[in-house]
C-alpha cells in the first residue's frame, strides 16, 4: 500500500501533506498532554517497533506469508495519537532506507496508514468494546478486546487501501499532459479500486488481523497494563499456555479464509506488499492483457516511444550532452561493477590456492 | 557376550545403527523471509556515511535532493529527465562502489516493478506512462538513496533542526533510528533461535510468532523507560543545540546545481 514516487501528482501530494499537518499537530499536542514528559521516548521506541513490525512476515493459512502495517494494533497499545506519530515516523524511514513509498508521497501514505488506519481501526475497536459492554480499564474481557481489535484492524486496513485506490484513481481525470494523456497513475477508479481492494479484503486484511490479534493477545496475557487505557496496576504475571483467544481466532479466520482463493490471485506474484497488489492490477485486468499480442503484431514503432512535443523547440545540444553523459556514466558503472565481481573471484581464487 | 560389555566405554549398539531420519517438511517460510528482511536492514544501517560532511552541506544536499525530486515529478519532458539522469548517473559512476550498488539495487528493482504495472496502460489508453513513470521512479529513488547513503543520520537530523523542525520530532526521529536497529537485533535473535531450536517438525512454530512479536513490543516498552532514566541522568532536557560550524563556499554547491536545474526546467521542462 506504500505509494511510490510519481504515481501521484505533486499537487495531490501537496494536498495530502497539507491535510496531514493539522493531524500531526493535534497528535503531538495530545500526546504531550496525555503522556507525561518522561514518556515521550515511548513514541520513538513505538515508531521503531512499528518499523520492525512491518518487517515481520506473518505466517498465513496455506503456507503463504504477508506483511502487516499494524496501525490499529499500535492504536490499541499506545493510543491513536501516539500510533499516528509512530506510523508516520516508520513510513518516513521506510521511504528513506528502502525507497518503499515516495518522499513526496509521504503525506499521502501518512494520510492512509498513519491517520485513517489507526483512527478508524481504534474507533471500531472502542465501538465494539462498548457494544460488548467491556470497560477498557477492566482486566477481564480480553477475548472481546481481541475480537474488537481484529475487526477494527481489518476495517482500518481496508479503509486505508480504499483511500489509496481513490488517490490513484483520480489521477487520470485531473492530471494530463500537453496532449491530454495522463501524466501520473494512468488507471482510473474502475481499475484502481477493484485491484487494490481484492488484495486487501483478502490476503493483506488477513495478515493485519493475524498480526493484531497475535500480539494483542500476547500482551494482554503477559502485561495487560501496557495496553492503552488500561488501569495501571502492578503487573500480575499469568502466562497461560493457551489463552481463550485461540478458540475465537479460528472463527475470525474462517470468515476470511472463504476469501483466500480470491486472494491467491494477488498473492500469486507477490514480492512485497506493494508489488503484489499492484501486479494484481495487471492480472485483474484480463481484457487489457488480452490485447497484448495484437499490439505486438502491429509492431512497436520507436517513434511512438518519444512524444513529439518533448522534442519540439528544444535545443538539440542539451539532449546530446545529456545522452553523452548518460552513455559514459552507464559504461563506467557497468565496468566498475564487472571489475568488482572479478576482484571477488580473484580474492576467492587466491584464498583457495593458499589453503 | 556382547562387544560393548567386554570393552567398557565402547559404543552401545543403538548408537552404531545408521540413522535414517529425514525430517518432514516444515513451515518456516515466514521465519526465513523475516530473517532475510532483517539482514537487509542491518546491511543498510552498516553503511556509515561520510562523517566529514558539515551540517550545512547536509542541509543543502537535502534541499537539492528534494528540489530535484519535485522537478522530476513536475516535468513532462523526456529531455529534462535525460538531463537529471545525466547528473544522477555521472554522480553514481564516481561514487563508492557500495553506494553505487545500493542505489542501483533499490532503484532498478522499483523501476522494473513500476514498468510492469504501467505497461498495460499503453495498450489500454496508448499512454506513455510506462516510459515516464519508471524513469521518474528510478531517478527519485536513486537520488534519495545516494543522499541517505552519503549523509550520516546525525548530520541529517542536525540539518532538519537547522531548518526549524521542532525538538520533539527530532527527538522521536533520533530515538526511532537508534531503536530500529536495537529492536531489529532483538527480533532477529529470537527468530534465529526459533529456527535453530526447532528440530524436525515443530507444530508450535507458527504459534511462537505472537510470542516473538509480543516480546519485541514489551522489550520496546522496557527500553524506552530505561532510555528515559538514562537521559534524565545525563541532564537531557529535550533540546538539541547544534555546535557552530564554519560555513564554507563548498557547502553551497548543491544549491548552485539546483539553480541550474530550475533554470533548465524553465527552459526545457
Amino acid at each position: 500500500m506504500h505509494i511510490p514516487e510519481n504515481y501521484l501528482s505533486p499537487a495531490t501530494c501537496a494536498v495530502m501533506t497539507a491535510a496531514m499537518v493539522p493531524v500531526w499537530a493535534r497528535a503531538v499536542k495530545n500526546v504531550k498532554a496525555e503522556l507525561p514528559k518522561e514518556k515521550i521516548s515511548m513514541i520513538g521506541v513505538g515508531a521503531a517497533f512499528s518499523f520492525v513490525g512491518m518487517m515481520f512476515n506473518v505466517p498465513m493459512p496455506g503456507g503463504t506469508t504477508g506483511h502487516a502495517v499494524g496501525g490499529t494494533l499500535l492504536a490499541a497499545l499506545l493510543g491513536p495519537d501516539a500510533a499516528c506519530i509512530a506510523v508516520s515516523m516508520a513510513l518516513l524511514l521506510q521511504a528513506l532506507i528502502f525507497g518503499d513509498g515516495g518522499i513526496l508521497a509521504f503525506g499521502a501514505n501518512a494520510f492512509n496508514m498513519a491517520f485513517a488506519m489507526p483512527y478508524i481501526g481504534y474507533g471500531i475497536y472502542r465501538l465494539l468494546l462498548k457494544l460488548f459492554k467491556v470497560d477498557i480499564k477492566d482486566r477481564s474481557g480480553s477475548d472481546k478486546k481481541i475480537i474488537s481489535a481484529g475487526v477494527g484492524s481489518y476495517i482500518g486496513i481496508n479503509a486505508a487501501a480504499f483511500l489509496a485506490a481513490v488517490e490513484f484513481g483520480i489521477q487520470p481525470y485531473f492530471f494530463k499532459d500537453a496532449v491530454g494523456k495522463p501524466m501520473y497513475c494512468p488507471y482510473g477508479l474502475n481499475i484502481s479500486i477493484p485491484s487494490m481492494m481484492i488484495g486487501h479484503l483478502t490476503v493483506f486484511g488477513l495478515a493485519e488481523i493475524i498480526f493484531t490479534v497475535a500480539i494483542l493477545a500476547y500482551v494482554l496475557k503477559t502485561s495487560p497494563d501496557l495496553v492503552h487505557g488500561a488501569a495501571t496496576v502492578e503487573t500480575e504475571k499469568r502466562v497461560n499456555k493457551k489463552g481463550k483467544f485461540t478458540s475465537y481466532l479460528p472463527l475470525l479466520l474462517a470468515v476470511l479464509i472463504a476469501f483466500v482463493p480470491l486472494g491467491l490471485l494477488a498473492e500469486g506474484t507477490a514480492w512485497g506488499e506493494w508489488g503484489s497488489d499492484e501486479i494484481a492490477e495487471v492480472v485483474s485486468d484480463g481484457e487489457a492483457l488480452g490485447f497484448v499480442p495484437q499490439g505486438m503484431e502491429s509492431g512497436f514503432s520507436l517513434e511512438a516511444l518519444i512524444p513529439d512535443y518533448a522534442i519540439e523547440g528544444v535545443p538539440d545540444i542539451i539532449a546530446y550532452i545529456a545522452s553523452a553523459v548518460i552513455g559514459v556514466a552507464v559504461l563506467i558503472i557497468i565496468f566498475r561493477l564487472i571489475s568488482s565481481l572479478s576482484d571477488k573471484n580473484r580474492i576467492h581464487n587466491v584464498e583457495r590456492s593458499n589453503s | 557376550m556382547k562387544k560393548n560389555e567386554l570393552y567398557p566405554g565402547f559404543m552401545p549398539d543403538w548408537m552404531m545403527q545408521k540413522n535414517e531420519y529425514v525430517p518432514s517438511k516444515d513451515r518456516e517460510g515466514f521465519l526465513t523471509k523475516s530473517l532475510l528482511g532483517f539482514l537487509r536492514l542491518f546491511r543498510h544501517f552498516s553503511m556509515r556515511g561520510n562523517s566529514d560532511i558539515s551540517v550545512m552541506a547536509a542541509g543543502m544536499g537535502l534541499i537539492l535532493t528534494l528540489g530535484l525530486i519535485i522537478l522530476v515529478a513536475l516535468t513532462d519532458s523526456l529531455t529534462y529527465l535525460a538531463c537529471v539522469g545525466a547528473l544522477v548517473l555521472a554522480f553514481l559512476s564516481f561514487s563508492k562502489l557500495e553506494i553505487m550498488k545500493r542505489a542501483l539495487g533499490t532503484s532498478l528493482s522499483v523501476m522494473a516493478f513500476t514498468f510492469v504495472i504501467m505497461l498495460p496502460s499503453y495498450f489500454l489508453y496508448g499512454s506513455l506512462s510506462y516510459i515516464y513513470i519508471p524513469v521518474k521512479v528510478f531517478l527519485s529513488v536513486s537520488m534519495l538513496s545516494v543522499y541517505t547513503s552519503i549523509v550520516p543520520w546525525n548530520r541529517m537530523t542536525a540539518a532538519l533542526r537547522l531548518f526549524g523542525m521542532p525538538n520533539i520530532l527530532i527527538f522521536v526521529l533520533d530515538m526511532t533510528i537508534h531503536y530500529i536497529l536495537i529492536l531489529g537485533n532483538v527480533a532477529f535473535d529470537m527468530l534465529a533461535a526459533l529456527k535453530l531450536k526447532s528440530i524436525g517438525k515443530n507444530r508450535d512454530k507458527v504459534n511462537s510468532f505472537s510470542g516473538i512479536s509480543g516480546t519485541v513490543f514489551m522489550k520496546a516498552v522496557t527500553m524506552s523507560k530505561e532510555t528515559e532514566d538514562a537521559l534524565t541522568c545525563r541532564l537531557f532536557d529535550g533540546k538539541y543545540d547544534s555546535k557552530k560550524e564554519r560555513i564554507v563556499f563548498a557547502d553551497f554547491i548543491p544549491l548552485f546545481i539546483l539553480c541550474i536545474f530550475i533554470f533548465l526546467y524553465i527552459f526545457v521542462g
